[in-house]
């Protein structure tokens, strides 16, 4: 017996991987670089085809930490987002790997369309990030928020992007990434 | 009339880490390097990769590609959990064809649908593989690859983070290819 198209999802989800935008913005490989912009929120879309049950959220993390970070999965209204579930204000911690956060108790996010979002409070903070210029993250679906302080706040509000940072990031139901 | 044709079987007749089913897409959105053989970074040091199964199939070969042969590797299948489903033990990496993709043949496992990883551990660090390889390890882990301190592979796994720039080729099947 051969393998029919599989609509199930890998235990770690990131802004490139397929349910994302990865085959919508194909670039050079990633790279680490500052946070553009502080206070910055970067949302990527990004949709599920069956149940997921999000255990972890996870950045990488470039060759030098600062201040705080916050990730987090938004439901995906038209111009505005409720939050579903994040990691919290976190102190950027360890360079040059993955930082996931747990959370405390699991959510199964339902089959559907969200945005994962990424959010940094200063611009010393170096993450890895894919540069595949605005006019095309725009047609990824990517989007933005300026935030008055972390942690991402619990309705999210869709602006234009206007910063040339898609962040390596993402999502886990995997115990270990 | 339909521009379609319809009742055609579009089934993948091997899947492998470079299939969509595991992390094809994600090497190609990161802008990977095309894959070439090179040594595995560490000596006995078990890979795992996430590959998704989509139906109920039973396998009954698994797929490597060398450049040079030395020592020896073991190969296998874990749930998603770490339970050893198959290992073929410690095999003489000279029992693979040279600058080629050989079949290893395994028990035949029945899987059902879901999450799986496929395993490939070697004893050093002179026999090339087939593989793909990053700038950092950390895309990799991003990938949901992870490893073991180990060279026979574990029953149960005990997965840890992944630290090689490297995704090794290890196909799967349940047909005899020619």
């Amino acid at each position: 017996m051969d393998f029919p198209f599989a609509r199930m999802h890998k235990p770690v989800l990131s802004s490139l991987s397929l349910e994302a935008i990865g085959s919508s913005i194909r670039v050079a490989q990633p790279a680490a670089a500052t946070w553009p912009v502080v206070k910055l929120a970067i949302f990527v879309p990004f949709k599920l085809d069956t149940p997921y049950i999000l255990r972890k959220l996870w950045w990488m993390n470039g060759g030098s930490v600062s201040g705080n970070v916050d990730c987090g999965v938004y439901m995906a209204d038209n111009t505005s987002g409720m939050l579903l579930a994040s990691a919290g204000s976190t102190a950027q911690a360890s360079t040059s790997v993955i930082q996931a956060v747990t959370l405390g108790t699991p959510v199964t996010l339902g089959p559907g369309r969200y945005y994962m979002a990424l959010a940094i409070d200063n611009t010393t903070a170096t993450v890895w990030r894919s540069t595949p210029g605005i006019p095309l993250a725009k047609a990824a679906g990517m989007a933005q928020q300026t935030l008055a302080n972390l942690p991402l706040p619990a309705t999210a509000t869709f602006a234009t992007i206007a910063n040339d940072c898609m962040p390596l990031f993402g999502i886990a139901s995997a115990l270990v990434i | 009339m339909t521009d379609w044709a319809q009742g055609q079987d579009t089934s993948r007749i091997v899947i492998s880490t470079f299939s969509p089913e595991s992390v094809g897409i994600d090497i190609l959105t990161s802008a990977l390097a095309a894959p070439a053989v090179a040594a595995v970074p560490s000596a006995n040091v078990a890979m795992f990769v996430p590959v998704i199964i989509p139906v109920h199939v039973t396998v009954s070969q698994m797929l490597l590609s060398i450049g040079l042969q030395s020592g020896n590797f073991d190969v296998g299948i874990y749930d998603d959990q770490g339970n050893k489903i198959y290992s073929k033990g410690s095999t003489a990496v000279s029992t693979l064809t040279s600058n080629a993709t050989s079949a290893v043949a395994i028990t035949s496992t029945m899987l059902k649908p879901g999450i799986y990883y496929l395993a490939l551990s070697c004893d050093n660090t002179s026999a090339t593989w087939m593989r793909v390889t990053a700038n950092v390890n950390g895309i990799m882990g991003a990938m949901g690859l992870l490893q073991q301190a180990a060279f026979l592979l574990q029953s149960p796994a005990t997965f840890a983070k992944y630290a090689q720039p490297y995704v090794p080729y290890i196909g799967l099947t349940g047909r005899t290819l020619v």
